[in-house]
């Protein structure tokens, strides 16, 4: 890690609140605390983190008012930490423009990886690389062309844009309504037709399409594009 | 978690009642039984008084039909001019909405809600016109007559025999807020249209012809007087349970006052209110009714008395009967009355049969055990009582022995005054003078006594007047003639009097009956409790029939139960039985049918919408015939007792899915609380320990990692168990969402397997999916995701290392069966009876002895099944099948 990160932990739990310091400043973040959505608004604005980890439950109200009012003006990576493993609930904050979300509770490894992940994809959306390696996949978002193992594979314009988008997003959950919406332009389509072109687009770029390692599927909430 | 917020929906809802009190009109209804009760008369009295309050009234349109008393409360008040429309070559004037909307009133008077508009109009229907007016928060006074109601207007039809053709739907009447009934007797109209009240002269007899019989409005002024029962007791019924006013009458004892349409009926009613009180009696007013039309002032007065006696809690009644003494005695009886109160007559002296000196004095005389008070009128400051013992000559004769000494004593003198006059005025002439006597006796005196006057009449004119005298011989022809006809004459008029006699007493009963049955639903409708519904109709039933009751009810839910009884009697184990017959077959039985005519009683389906909802039985106190010789009565009865007890039914289901809410809310609070509770903390444990052992474990000793190790691994395990609590809970409080999808069945496995990989210990799975790429299914894929994840879990855990797992899955049109099989020691024959009951541990199971139920929980919630058995591989295997929904 090169550069010290700024994070914003807003939990109502302190105990939950001095785990994630201590972990967080041990592998190089500074770290803030808020206990209240008031208070995380306040300090999102003042000392504008890198990531922000948010809890739902908070005490003057919902998470999902903080991750709103932040959104509204920055893209600052965020992780929602819940309590409720609830897919329509994980569905609902991702589509208000959550980066990732956790459920509580967690093993400490495992937020600090998703942690690295949600900078990782910001930081490179901002740099705005061009040419992504994803284990035999090499896709050229200049230029367009998608290699596996060096050997050229063809796809529609759709399977494309679906590609690239997942890409963009890698080791994100990209929900049924923001592949819609990203290449449909609507999201009032039958989502369906994202499993459609799923289908088709493993069977073109998987090894093993039926047990697919590259685009995995989130059961009750969207895919996932593997990093790396 | 929000849990203890209101209800978004519910504010909402709230909000927009008040915006609607606030920005739509109320509407007021005057609603009559036909034309000419003085609806439209009514109507402007109240917009002068609301105009007198400071309210902006205007006219829209008032129909006075030229009646000039009507046509007087004009005075004063703004009309909006109508707006005339040419079509085809006519022009029709009608109410300019429009001009109406544009000015703007608080107010707007619009007669006749059912009036049909003309061609070219905005709304075909005034009542349409009616509901804009609304709409832009204008209030209104409308009038409505119940034949156009549209479930009235079918009735009137077949009894009036005259079509209905502008009819409005009945919710016009639910819509407003207020209705009132414009209520005179038949007789009363009909005074006032002979009068030419009503309709101008030529119009009249058309109208007479054809709509106001007697008989016609009868029937209308009941219609009329159940509407608005109907409606009216609705809202008191809120009232009062809102309130929760409960009965106030702990004494059966009550105090009768007679009140007509005098100066004093006020003070009357205050007197036998503060005596009343006194002795906490109960007390009702008797409003004597006598046929003519009241003058404007005693109108006036009667209707002050009136409030007044609702104002100080009384009950009203009234009294149609000619004879108002028989009336207020027949009343008191039924009331039980201990004082009948009545006023000191202005005068006495030679007309005092006429003023009602006679009607107090005969009060007395035939007031057996009744207190009889005659409270002092005018300029008698004194309320003192004074009781009158001084009996009079009865105007009317009774019939008895009484009336045969009386009618023989005139007939006496009557012949006695003959021979005096004879010498002067002649025999023929005498005889005229006994048959006009003997013609006017009818209305008098019942018809023995008629006769028998008639026959020593005739008979002493035949002895002692016509020649020769003293003889019964007949000389003249012409003499003979008269004679015959002196009896075809006091045998005709005898007989058309009785005739007529007898009709005024089925009218007289009639309405009697009309008052009673709307005093039963008006009852029946105020009570919030089965109690006072059952003593409403027991009550009313002995008047009515003088009947005895006896309602059978099973209660709700359970049909094993016993029938719970109500009633005056309680039918013994035969009557029971035939009860019961009726209850099952939906048929009347008992005394008076064709079925079981044994029985002391008749016994009743109580019907709504064709589902017997109890058996109602009637045992005549008397004698049995009577009872039942009126059946449009005791039809009426029971179907006021079946929509009663229907409606208690109603209430109770409503209140009891109320409260099954609200617990069902309960237990989603606590579970959801729950769940926050504990994973907040254990969030705190497994991350410091996740964090101790993997991010700042290099600065531990080895001892400190494996404690820390193991406390990581227990938090883990602890979690699962609340996890599984957590999910049990849910499935037995039936909370188990179930979202079903289209979903790709070969991808959802793949995503299972996944997790479990590498596989532990040198174990194996194999997977097999019939056919190889199945269509997509219909199924919620994160239930089938927890069962397949926790039956593989099991079957690895729950078996030696080196284990083989096999998955089999096969999907049909309408159903999936998933196998899972595994080549373990088995299930033994012991265990497998238990093994999806909870805390069934297997001897290596290390969880909380939830996780079979909760996977038959969830596949039950899926509407599936799954049994556990012996594999073909050796060990165990659980089959799961799961019905897919159509695609």
């Amino acid at each position: 890690m090169t550069q010290s990160f700024q994070l914003l932990v807003v939990d109502d739990d302190v105990p939950i609140r001095r785990v994630i310091r201590i972990a967080a400043e041990a592998t190089g973040y500074r770290v803030e605390e808020a206990g209240s959505v008031a208070e995380a608004r306040v300090k999102a604005a003042l000392i504008q983190p890198d990531i922000i980890i948010l809890d739902l439950g908070l005490p003057d109200g919902s998470g999902m008012e903080v991750l709103e009012s932040v959104r509204a003006w920055t893209a600052v990576p965020i992780l929602i930490l819940t309590a409720q493993a609830d897919d329509a609930m994980i569905v609902r904050v991702l589509d208000a423009g959550a980066d990732d979300y956790i459920v509580k509770p967690f093993s400490m490894p495992a937020l600090l990886a998703r942690m690295r992940v949600a900078l990782r994809h910001h930081t490179s959306l901002e740099t705005g690389e061009s040419q992504r390696t994803i284990g035999p996949l090499t896709i050229d978002l200049a230029a367009h062309r998608v290699t596996k193992s060096g050997m050229e594979v063809h796809l529609t314009s759709t399977e494309y844009d679906l590609l690239a988008l997942l890409v963009k997003h890698a080791g994100r959950v990209l929900t049924h309504s923001f592949i819609l919406n990203a290449i449909w332009g609507s999201a009032d389509e039958d989502p369906q037709i994202v499993r459609v072109f799923i289908r088709q687009l493993r069977a073109k770029i998987e090894t093993e399409p039926a047990h697919p390692t590259l685009i995995r599927t989130e059961i009750g909430v969207g895919y996932r594009m593997e990093e790396g | 978690m929000n849990e203890r917020r209101p209800d978004p929906d519910a504010l909402l809802r709230m909000l927009k009642d008040e915006e609607k009190t606030v920005d739509t009109g109320v509407l007021k209804i005057f609603l009559g039984m036909c034309a000419g009760v003085g609806k439209t008369y009514a109507m402007l009295e109240a917009a002068q008084r609301a105009k007198d309050a400071g309210i902006d009234v205007v006219i829209g349109v008032v129909e006075t039909h030229g009646r000039w008393e009507t046509e007087k409360l004009l005075d004063g008040l703004e009309v909006i001019p109508r707006k005339s429309v040419e079509h085809r070559g006519s022009s029709h004037a009608d109410m300019d909405v429009d001009a109406i909307l544009a000015r703007r009133p608080q107010l707007v008077l619009v007669d006749e809600l059912a009036h049909t508009n003309p061609t070219g109009w905005r709304h075909r229907r005034r009542f349409q016109d009616i509901d804009e007016l609304l709409d832009n928060g204008i209030n209104v006074f409308s009038t409505l007559n119940v034949q156009h109601l549209e479930s009235r207007a079918d009735d009137v039809e077949r009894i009036t025999g005259v079509s209905v053709r502008e009819r409005v739907p009945d919710s016009v009447l639910a819509k407003a807020s207020d209705v009132e009934v414009v209520d005179i007797t038949p007789a009363e109209l009909l005074q006032r249209l002979s009068e030419g009240k009503v309709y101008a002269k030529d119009r009249s007899i058309v109208a007479l012809q054809n709509f106001f019989r007697k008989g016609n409005l009868v029937a209308l002024r009941e219609m009329a007087l159940r509407t608005t029962a109907e409606r009216v007791d609705t809202d008191l019924r809120t009232y009062r349970q809102r309130y929760g006013i409960e009965e106030m009458w702990p004494s059966a004892q009550s105090y009768l006052v007679a009140i007509g349409p005098t100066p004093h009926a006020s003070r009357l009613v205050r007197w036998t209110c503060k005596v009343a009180q006194e002795h906490g009696a109960r007390w009702v007013a008797a409003i004597v009714r006598r046929p003519g039309a009241l003058s404007d002032t005693q109108e006036r007065y009667l209707q002050t008395a009136v409030s007044l006696v609702e104002e100080l809690g009384g009950e009203l009644e009234w009294i149609d009967d000619d004879d108002i003494v028989n009336g207020l005695l027949t009343l008191a009886h039924r009331r039980n009355a201990v004082t009948i109160v009545v006023g000191k007559p202005r005068r006495g002296g030679l007309f005092s049969f006429v003023t009602g000196a006679g009607i107090v004095s005969r009060l007395i005389a035939r007031a057996d055990g009744i207190d009889v008070s005659v409270v002092a009128t005018e300029n008698e400051d004194t309320g003192e009582v004074k009781p009158r013992t001084s009996a009079t000559y009865p105007f009317l004769i009774q019939s008895g022995p009484l009336a045969y000494v009386l009618t023989i004593a005139t007939a006496v003198v009557m012949i006695g005054i003959g021979l005096l006059l004879l010498p002067s005025i002649g025999y023929q002439a005498v005889g005229m003078i006994f048959l006009l006597y003997v013609s006017i006796l009818p209305v008098l005196a019942p018809r023995g006594p008629v006769l028998v006057t008639a026959v020593l009449t005739a008979g002493a004119w035949d002895l002692l007047f016509i020649p020769p005298r003293f003889t019964l011989t007949i000389g003249r022809l012409e003499d003979q003639l008269t004679f015959t006809l002196y009896f075809i004459t006091a045998l005709t008029s005898t007989f058309l009097a009785t005739r007529i006699r007898r009709r005024e007493e089925v009218i007289r009963r009639r309405e009697q009956r009309t008052e009673q049955l709307y005093a039963l639903a008006t009852e029946a409708n105020a009570s919030s409790s089965v109690t006072d519904i059952v003593d409403a109709i027991v009550h009313r039933t002995a008047e009515l029939i003088n009947a005895d009751v006896a309602i059978l009810v099973r209660p709700e839910g359970d049909a094993d139960l016993d029938v719970l009884t109500y009633g005056s009697y309680v039918p013994d184990a035969k009557e029971h039985a035939v009860a019961m017959w009726v209850y099952d077959h939906a048929r009347s039985a008992g005394c008076g049918t064709e079925t079981l005519p044994f029985a002391t009683a008749r016994y009743m389906p109580m019907s709504v919408d064709d589902r017997c909802v109890g058996v109602i039985g009637f045992r005549p106190r008397t004698s049995k015939k009577r009872s039942f010789e009126d059946p449009g009565v005791i039809e009426r009865i029971v179907r006021q007792a079946a929509w009663s007890f229907e409606r208690m039914r109603l209430n109770d289901r409503v209140s009891r899915v109320r409260q099954a809410e609200e617990s069902e809310r309960l237990s989603r609070t606590i579970l959801n609380a729950v769940s926050h509770e504990l994973r907040t903390p254990m969030a705190s444990i497994l991350g410091s320990a996740s964090t101790l052992e993997e991010v700042l474990g290099d600065n531990l000793s080895i001892d400190q990692r494996q404690l820390v190790h193991d406390m990581r691994i227990s938090a883990e395990r602890l979690d699962e168990i609340v996890t599984d609590l957590l999910d049990m809970a849910r499935i037995d409080a039936g909370k188990v969402d179930v979202k079903r999808q289209q979903i790709d069945i070969r991808e959802t496995l793949d995503v299972i397997f996944s997790e479990f990989l590498p596989l532990k210990d040198g174990r194996t799975l194999f997977v097999e999916i019939d056919p190889p790429s199945p269509p997509d299914i219909g199924t919620d894929a994160t239930i089938i995701r927890q069962v397949v994840r926790n039956l593989v879990g099991n079957a690895i855990d729950h078996t030696p290392e080196g284990t083989s797992v096999s998955v089999t899955v096969a999907v049909r049109e309408t159903v999936m069966t998933i196998i899972i099989d595994d080549d373990g020691p088995g299930i033994s024959t012991t265990e497998i009876g238990r093994i999806f009951d909870r805390f069934a541990r297997g001897p290596r199971s290390t969880g909380s002895g939830l996780g079979l139920s909760i996977v038959r929980g969830l596949v039950e919630a899926l509407n599936g099944r799954i049994v556990a058995g012996r594999s073909p591989m050796g060990g165990a295997r659980f089959t799961v099948t799961v019905p897919l929904a159509p695609n």
